[in-house]
């Protein structure tokens, strides 16, 4: 019988079959043994790195190369990982070493091409791959390395047409190859995947979608399910938000690359959407620490925990992505939700911090021709004009704008083909769809192009808004309205901010870079979806119970929230907790939660948990649900309108912030400002004195829908007339403006210094209905 | 983020695919799935490849459906055709052949593949939808309520059935029923989605061609009510004003259901008819869909709106030429426009040699055609035509065509390169009024003034031999006043 073989042995063996997995136990065994410890950590650091597991895999290789003083590889492998990680110094400091010790490490010479290419020095880059192919003339690798860096098309097809090179010479086909001579070569060789994929590609860059998705798939076939190009086809898919088809194909890529940066951040992204959040959280807090802390990866973080109701971790998590627009627009995008760190004034904080690191273009003097009465172009811009809140909340009124005063135009930054996505264009005079892949200035450049006077934004920074580009101003006159309108912008060339005296109420102006443009009732227009059920009497007549219920998302419920419906349960002894949303879809996360309900005193057999529902399901629940409580310091906003709209009143808490006071607002236009709160003391007192008066309750729920429907909130033609009237408002002002003016934060207090009256009288005497 | 995944390159990259069992029923698989899905664009190539790789009809079968769904017919009829030849006429590949020819306007056909596929399969479901259908299109209604009744009798609560049915109640002139029938649907609550969309529709629709008017819009504006913006809803309610002339209530549904469907040349045109827009010509799918609906009636109503055209322009040939017809005749005549051919009926004793007709409606042409006067007859647009011409033409004649042109220069131009030096071109238009050189007026017709047609002769370098003032035809009580042109090439 032979002797066992020695761990470091079979870790060798399993790595040159390709059982990675396999090896990893092997060799920590070497290392706990103290058997060729410098070997098996080297082998280690590799085996790590090539799973992708790059963090861990920095000591193993750091202490190789102490160990093994003369060998290039850990030091070629310490840079790799740096440049992934966009240390670009470090990274070229040890790709020099590795040459030092090894000055024919061809692996090493790409790598320092590579970092050249990246800092934008192609002659450099192209000295190190010719070194290289000198010694290496064969590698594909290389030759495709030389074709980008040379930008020889001749080399790019030869290496395609031979079949060498793999998906980069794919990518770089795609890139360089017109698209004719890709179709011809595609349809010349039917079953070679790589033209088909160069021609998917480069169909996509056309924004030729569905024939890119196509080829791709094609491609995929005919590689016979290749990881790499199922990757591939996976970014695409999970970009057309395709995430259900995406997972696995980029599960597949994963598994075959795991060090490829795009993949992950992809995969986890897609987790997110699916809302599986605890993965996902697994998944960007790997990212980071293999990749670094990238902006995106760091805001998406950010956005799971956000999602998870996870609010003091979320912004912390933010907070690591520094000061760059990315990283501060992310943080305004969740901050609202943070029980302290949401209030007005902290929010005005980080947009002041936003609004320092964007462009201060200068308010011009009006030119020539501005005529403060003539018809505005006004135009709505946001990637979610469609069935979502900003339709929901914005649509009605937008429709009955006067035609004569206002021509709508709409810039649409994703088609939601929808009921309400069709009216938002049967209304539009003008309609422009506008690609999201455009940068911020490119995006306010082509919204300028067709000279609008007032562009309002309906997108913040929320998911898909991109107010950042009207930074660079797309129109004279710029006003923030619904769409994550939490707070203010930050966004110094954004002129005011659409609200009213609830959602602001005087001694706001401090907390906002913009200024305040109140309307006389509500800041919003409800309009209710054709397939709302209608009202179901009071369940508590029936049960003889009452039932609580909060359908927001998770990202809303803050320890003080729950804390609060605990204090209400614990004094209702029979009273229920129903809350219904999306993320409960996660097990870990709905796990998570009745953890912290649990802490919170809230009694869980009375608290029922639901998972996502269509629109129609969600309302119909509230056939189940005597009384709404509505979650602070982010308070509901359509979700407040839907509960009022299924006869479920809503006890809130007035916050600080703009996305505090939704309900207040809501409540107050429907004459039902006493069941807002000012504490959380009054929050629990009115809910349990509602629950204690059920007659009351159900006239009240009986009545609902008729004391909505005569009310301001729903009342189209009116909140046109006054939204009219404001753009007008804000118009004249503009037109009045006769000096240039310091960038915004300084105009906006001179703007508010002057008598408007005046401006308007003067405006109006030079030259009202003509042009000036 | 820099992606170094590249390093060191790659060792492990796909090897190159070949031809090799299992791939083409992997393709075949896909593209059934993304079908199934309804992602046709999607799934074509993919069926496509599968189609090429397989000896298997299926394949084929499938990449006919895809082409149908992406509103290709033609793709669809020769996917049917290699279908057939791989396994025979089976009731699939005639139904598939069947409905690519509906779909092509060519419901004749499309009735044979039917028949045929119902030799054979008396009891299946498809093989009876396409016989209905195409009997409906081929206006043999009472036929084809009996087969639809039948598939809905099978099914009551199939809201397809439903539909279909209630849709040829409506084409067989019996709106009652049709009418009882939407009711009934729309009266369930829980019909919802596409299928509720279509019964609203329908039962306006029905409203309006039954002339119910005032029923019609009814209809029309609770189904907007209840679905929201829809652009057919949107044309019928539009469609249902302008009969009751409420040109201006017309005009925001028509601006409406335009920006819901912009790619629609028809409704671009019936909104820019309304004053939204200032086309320089009629849209060809307007021009084309206006008269394939009117082909069957167009030239009795022409005819009893009193229109002169054809005899003011034989008329004007004889008056110009002493002698034709009896000591001569024109060599050849081109006419634009040529409808149901009544230029020709009238001309043909004057012509000698070739008369060629161009017209955009397949129904008009098919009435023409049916005459046998014309040696060729053409199925295009105008200005393509005169473009892909090579003849000189002694005649051209464009009788009622300019009504669908707002400029007129480069048409002009075109219609000079084709015509012989000693030819003669010869039209009418309606007349406007007014300092501009056209508009287009209400009725979805341009009218043009006498200085912008001697402009644009002139531009065109033309030269009018005649212009004069000329009543066309009745337009309701009132002479609807035009002018008929006699022009040579200029020296």
């Amino acid at each position: 019988m032979s002797p066992p073989l020695a761990p470091f042995r079979l870790a060798l063996s399993a790595l040159s079959s390709g059982q990675t997995e396999a090896a990893l136990p092997l060799l920590r065994q070497c290392l706990d043994r103290g058997e060729d410890v410098a070997l098996a950590g080297l082998n280690l650091g590799i085996a790590l790195t090539n799973l992708g597991h790059l963090a861990e895999a920095v000591p193993h290789l750091q202490a190789a190369c102490l160990a093994l003083p003369d060998l290039a590889e850990p030091r070629f492998r310490l840079g790799q990982i740096a440049g992934q990680q966009e240390r670009i110094a470090a990274a070229r400091a040890l790709f020099h070493e590795a040459l030092i010790l090894e000055p024919e490490h061809v692996t090493s010479m790409a790598g320092l091409a590579m970092l050249d290419e990246a800092q934008g020095n192609a002659d450099g880059a192209l000295q190190w791959v010719a070194q290289a192919l000198l010694l290496a003339p064969r590698e594909a690798g290389l030759l495709v390395m030389q074709a980008r860096f040379s930008e020889d098309v001749a080399l790019c097809r030869a290496l395609l047409s031979q079949g060498l090179g793999g998906v980069d010479a794919v990518k770089l086909a795609a890139q360089r190859l017109d698209l004719a001579e890709l179709r011809a070569a595609a349809s010349a060789a039917p079953l070679e995947w790589r033209w088909q994929a160069a021609l998917g590609l480069a169909q996509l860059t056309a924004e030729e979608v569905e024939a890119g998705i196509a080829a791709l798939r094609l491609a995929c076939i005919f590689s016979d399910d290749a990881p790499e190009l199922q990757g591939l086809l996976g970014l695409q898919l999970a970009e057309q938000r395709r995430d259900a088809e995406a997972e696995p194909l980029l599960a597949a890529g994963i598994a075959a690359s795991h060090g490829d940066a795009e993949l992950r951040a992809s995969y986890a992204l897609t987790l997110l959407r699916l809302d599986r959040l605890a993965e996902a959280r697994l998944a960007f807090e790997a990212a980071i620490a293999d990749f670094g802390p990238h902006p995106s990866l760091i805001c998406n973080l950010a956005l799971t925990l956000s999602n998870q109701g996870l609010q003091e971790e979320a912004l912390r998590i933010s907070d690591e992505g520094g000061d760059t627009v990315a990283s501060l627009g992310c943080r305004m995008g969740i901050q609202p939700y943070h029980p302290i760190e949401g209030s007005a004034a902290a929010l005005h904080r980080t947009a002041s911090r936003l609004g320092a690191a964007l462009p201060h273009p200068p308010r011009l003097p009006h030119p020539p021709g501005f005529d403060p009465e003539r018809r505005l172009r006004v135009g709505f811009f946001g990637a979610r004009l469609g069935r979502h809140p900003v339709g929901w909340l914005t649509l009605s009124a937008i429709e009955a704008l006067p035609e004569a005063e206002i021509e709508v135009a709409c810039y649409s930054l994703k088609t939601m083909d929808d009921a309400l996505g069709r009216r938002f264009q049967a209304r539009a005079d003008l309609w422009r769809d506008l690609s999201p892949r455009l940068d911020d200035a490119a995006l306010a450049a082509a919204i300028r192009a067709d000279a609008p006077d007032i562009v309002v934004d309906l997108g913040g920074h929320g998911e898909g808004g991109r107010v950042t580009a009207l930074a660079y101003r797309a129109a004279p006159v710029q006003i923030k309205w619904v769409g994550a309108q939490s707070a203010t912008t930050g966004v110094p060339a954004m002129d005011w901010m659409l609200t009213d005296a609830w959602q602001t109420p005087p001694g706001s102006e401090a907390h906002y870079t913009e200024a305040l443009l109140r309307m006389p009732d509500g800041y919003a227009c409800y309009t209710p979806p054709p397939w709302a059920p209608d009202v179901a009497p009071l369940p508590a007549l029936s049960r003889g119970h009452v039932t609580f219920g909060c359908f927001n998302n998770l990202s809303k419920i803050t320890p003080a929230v729950l804390a609060a419906w605990g204090q209400i349960l614990t004094t209702l002894p029979r009273a229920r907790l129903i809350l219904r949303t999306h993320a409960l879809r996660d097990a870990p996360t709905r796990a998570a939660l009745i953890t912290r309900a649990a802490a919170a005193a809230i009694p869980l057999e009375r608290l029922e948990l639901h998972g996502p529902s269509s629109h129609e399901e969600l309302l119909a629940a509230y056939a189940e649900i005597d009384i709404a409580l509505d979650p602070f310091p982010y308070a509901g906003g359509l979700t407040a309108c839907e509960a009022l709209w299924m006869g479920a009143p809503l006890v809130a808490m007035a916050g600080s912030s703009f996305a505090g006071r939704h309900a207040v607002s809501h409540l107050n236009n429907i004459g039902l400002g006493h069941w807002v709160a000012e504490d959380v003391e009054g929050y629990v007192a009115r809910a349990v004195a509602a629950a204690h008066s059920l007659p009351a309750l159900a006239e009240l729920r009986a009545g609902m829908r008729a004391r909505m429907k005569a009310s301001p909130l729903m009342d189209a033609p009116r909140f046109a007339a006054n939204l009219t009237a404001a753009l007008r408002h804000a118009w004249r002002l503009r037109c009045a403006q006769t000096q240039p003016l310091k960038p915004l934060s300084v105009q906006t207090e001179r703007i508010k210094m002057l008598d408007k009256q005046k401006l308007i009288a003067c405006a109006a005497s030079r030259g009202a209905g003509k042009r000036l | 983020m820099i992606t170094l995944h590249s390093l060191p390159p790659a060792q492990n990259a796909p090897h190159s695919a070949s031809p090799r069992p299992g791939l083409a029923a992997r393709l075949l698989a896909e593209g059934e799935r993304l079908l199934a899905a309804q992602r046709p664009a999607e799934a074509l190539p993919l069926l496509q490849s599968a189609a090429e790789a397989l000896a298997d009809g299926r394949a084929w079968l499938l990449l006919g459906e895809a082409s149908l769904q992406l509103n290709n017919p033609v793709a669809a009829a020769e996917a049917a055709a290699a279908a057939r030849a791989v396994e025979g006429a089976t009731p699939a590949v005639l139904v598939l052949a069947g409905r690519a020819l509906l779909s092509m306007g060519r419901p004749e056909e499309a009735l044979a593949e039917a028949a045929e596929a119902v030799m054979i399969d008396r009891h299946g479901h498809d093989v009876r939808l396409l016989l209905g259908q195409t009997l409906k299109a081929c206006d043999r209604h009472d036929e084809a309520l009996a087969v639809l009744g039948e598939l809905w009798q099978e099914a009551p609560g199939d809201s397809g059935a439903t539909l279909r049915l209630a849709d040829a109640l409506m084409h067989a002139g019996s709106h009652d029923a049709a009418a009882e029938l939407l009711a009934h649907m729309l009266d369930n609550a829980a019909l919802a989605g596409h299928a509720r969309s279509q019964a609203l529709l329908l039962r306006a629709q029905n409203a309006l061609r039954r002339g119910n008017l005032e029923a019609a819009l009814a209809a029309a504006l609770a189904g907007l009510e209840e679905t929201g913006a829809d652009a057919a809803l949107h044309t019928t309610a539009a469609h249902a004003l302008l009969a009751m002339r409420r040109m201006g209530d017309a005009k925001p549904h028509l601006l409406i259901a335009h920006r819901l469907a912009p790619d629609d040349g028809y409704l671009a045109h019936l909104a820019a008819s309304v004053g939204a827009f200032l086309p320089e010509r009629a849209d060809a799918q307007y021009v084309s869909r206006v008269f394939d609906g009117y082909a069957p009636g167009f030239e009795a109503a022409l005819l009893g709106l009193g229109y002169r055209a054809p005899g003011l322009i034989l008329r004007q040939f004889e008056a110009l030429l002493p002698g034709l017809g009896a000591e001569y005749k024109l060599r050849n005549l081109l006419d634009l426009g040529c409808g149901t051919g009544l230029i020709g009926l009238v001309l043909h004793d004057v012509v000698a040699g070739s008369i060629k007709g161009v017209d955009l409606s397949a129904g008009m042409l098919a009435a023409a055609q049916a005459k046998g006067i014309y040696t060729e007859l053409r199925q295009a647009e105008i200005n393509a035509a005169l473009l892909a011409d090579q003849e000189q033409w002694h005649a051209i004649v464009a009788a009622d065509v300019f009504i669908y042109f707002g400029t007129l220069e480069a048409t002009l131009a075109a219609i000079g390169r084709r015509l012989a030096p000693d030819g003669w071109f010869v039209f009418t238009t309606e007349a406007l009024d007014g300092p501009q050189a056209w508009e287009l007026g209400e009725t979805g017709r341009f009218r043009h003034s006498e200085a912008g047609l001697l402009q644009a002769l002139a531009t065109a370098g033309l030269e009018p031999v005649v212009l004069r003032r000329e009543a066309l035809r009745r337009e309701g009580p009132a002479i609807l006043d035009g002018f008929l042109v006699v022009a040579k090439r200029a020296l």
